[in-house]
């Protein structure tokens, strides 16, 4: 039993890892910091890891999906991002793939019941 | 607030200079977001265990390609490093033994001339991993790098299409066999080895009339220097390729191509070797000559001759292996 929770928890993983993109590009169509975008994500129930998701953040930057400013004009520096006008194209689309996958999704499981 | 310094360094000693800085302020801007105003040690500690081991944390920062040899090639890479590592070890003994036995030979036979042998042999025995391991390393690092295995040709990374797969069973006349790839490739290593670590042991070794040897070298060592490293970088090339058809197996058009262009890198670099008259000692061909009772004179002719004997050789075989080589694997594809 101890190794076949291990394994779902690891699965459950992965299911999550494929969300993650989709999560955070539509959490961005404000500007958010890193920790305003964790504690977003925590208050609509879906956690995710500072050390994911900061990493993430940039990758997403450097794949021209977000575009990013440093705001220096308060005491405390912080880094803020923001869907770029690829990131917002590329966000409609993949939440189009979403839909019809998780619709699928939901017709292939409900067969089951 | 050290404990924040501390981590952020230990995050970004992890990433290339470029993006050092610029993570390095907003992870640190992050990590004070997480925290209330003037945190305490305890505070800090919890939130810096939540971010987790900073290693992974760089690791994430870092996507690209960050392994020198992928797993791809590993297993075969572990398979080629063994065998290379051994031959080079076994070949390094020997040219030192041989060097060893050669000093005895004209030192005589007291203890402390065994002793320095053996030293010697330990010595190129490491030398011998090590330089095994370089090169194979070195290899496989181009190997990977140029993604020759993705494509059918070299450097050009073609979608791979079923038809690329080699023939069940390989055809007889195409299969490379191993053991003479190994045997190959030992000749290399020792005559390589031999020319760049230990050139002044070509040589002729004669006794004179008072008992004690003559060593007169084939080489000019200090023209010979000016060569090393072409020597080197064919016998790399060749290395390379033996390894490739260790790999494989067997023929196909790129190997042959790979083969045709060490042939041809390798029989330039020879002949204009041999046609250069200040590489050689000239004192080797009068010590022959003076054995074997000829003048000077008379030998001078010979040498020239022999280098054109020796030209035509090196084309005629080179020609006639890359040839042999492509008619294999053109012919199979006719069928």
């Amino acid at each position: 039993m101890e190794s076949s929770n291990e394994l779902i928890s690891s699965l459950t993983v992965e299911l999550k890892r494929g969300t993650l993109v989709l999560l955070v590009l539509s959490q961005l169509r404000t500007q958010e910091y890193g920790y305003s975008l964790v504690q977003k994500l925590e208050e609509s129930k879906a956690p995710i890891e500072a050390g994911t998701l900061y990493p993430l953040l940039r990758r997403l930057e450097k794949q021209k999906l977000l575009i990013s400013e440093w705001d220096t004009s308060v005491s405390r520096p912080r880094k803020f991002y923001s869907l770029s006008s690829e990131g917002i194209e590329v966000y409609k689309q993949l939440k189009k793939e979403w839909k019809s996958m998780s619709s699928m999704m939901e017709s292939l499981l409900k067969e089951d019941e | 607030m050290k404990l924040i310094d501390r981590y952020v360094y230990a995050v970004t000693k992890y990433l290339s200079e470029e993006v050092r800085e610029d993570v390095g302020k907003e992870l640190r801007s992050n990590i004070e977001d997480m925290l209330p105003d003037n945190p305490s040690e305890e505070e800090v500690y919890k939130a810096l265990k939540q971010l987790g081991n900073p290693w992974k944390l760089a690791n994430e920062y870092n996507p690209k390609k960050q392994y020198l040899i992928g797993p791809g090639y590993y297993n075969q890479y572990l398979s080629i490093l063994k065998l290379v590592v051994g031959i080079c070890i076994t070949v390094f003994i020997g040219i030192a033994m041989l060097a060893g036995g050669i000093e005895l030979a004209k030192e005589g036979f007291a203890v402390d001339n065994y002793s320095k042998l053996i030293s010697s042999v330990i010595s190129a025995a490491f030398e011998g991993a090590i330089q095994g391991a370089l090169w194979v390393t070195l290899v496989f690092v181009i190997l990977e790098r140029s993604g020759v295995e993705t494509g059918r040709f070299p450097f050009s990374n073609k979608e791979w299409k079923p038809e690329d797969l080699p023939e069940l069973p390989i055809p007889a006349n195409r299969v490379i066999s191993r053991r003479k790839t190994i045997v190959s490739m030992c000749c290399t290593i020792f005559f390589t080895a031999l020319v760049c670590f230990q050139p002044h042991l070509i040589a002729v070794y004669f006794t004179d009339n008072s008992g004690s040897v003559k060593v007169t070298q084939l080489f000019n060592l200090e023209r010979l220097d000016v060569f090393i490293p072409f020597i080197i970088i064919v016998a790399f090339v060749q290395l390379g390729i033996f390894l490739w058809k260790y790999m494989k197996g067997s023929w196909n058009v790129s190997l042959a191509i790979g083969n045709a262009v060490y042939n041809l890198l390798s029989s330039i670099l020879l002949i204009i070797m041999v046609s250069d008259k200040n590489l050689f000692n000239m004192n080797f061909f009068y010590s022959i000559a003076e054995r074997t009772n000829s003048t000077n004179e008379t030998v001078l002719p010979w040498i020239d001759r022999g280098i054109w004997v020796f030209i035509a050789v090196v084309v005629v075989i080179c020609i006639w292996e890359t040839g042999y080589v492509f008619i294999k694997c053109l012919d199979l594809k006719k069928k």
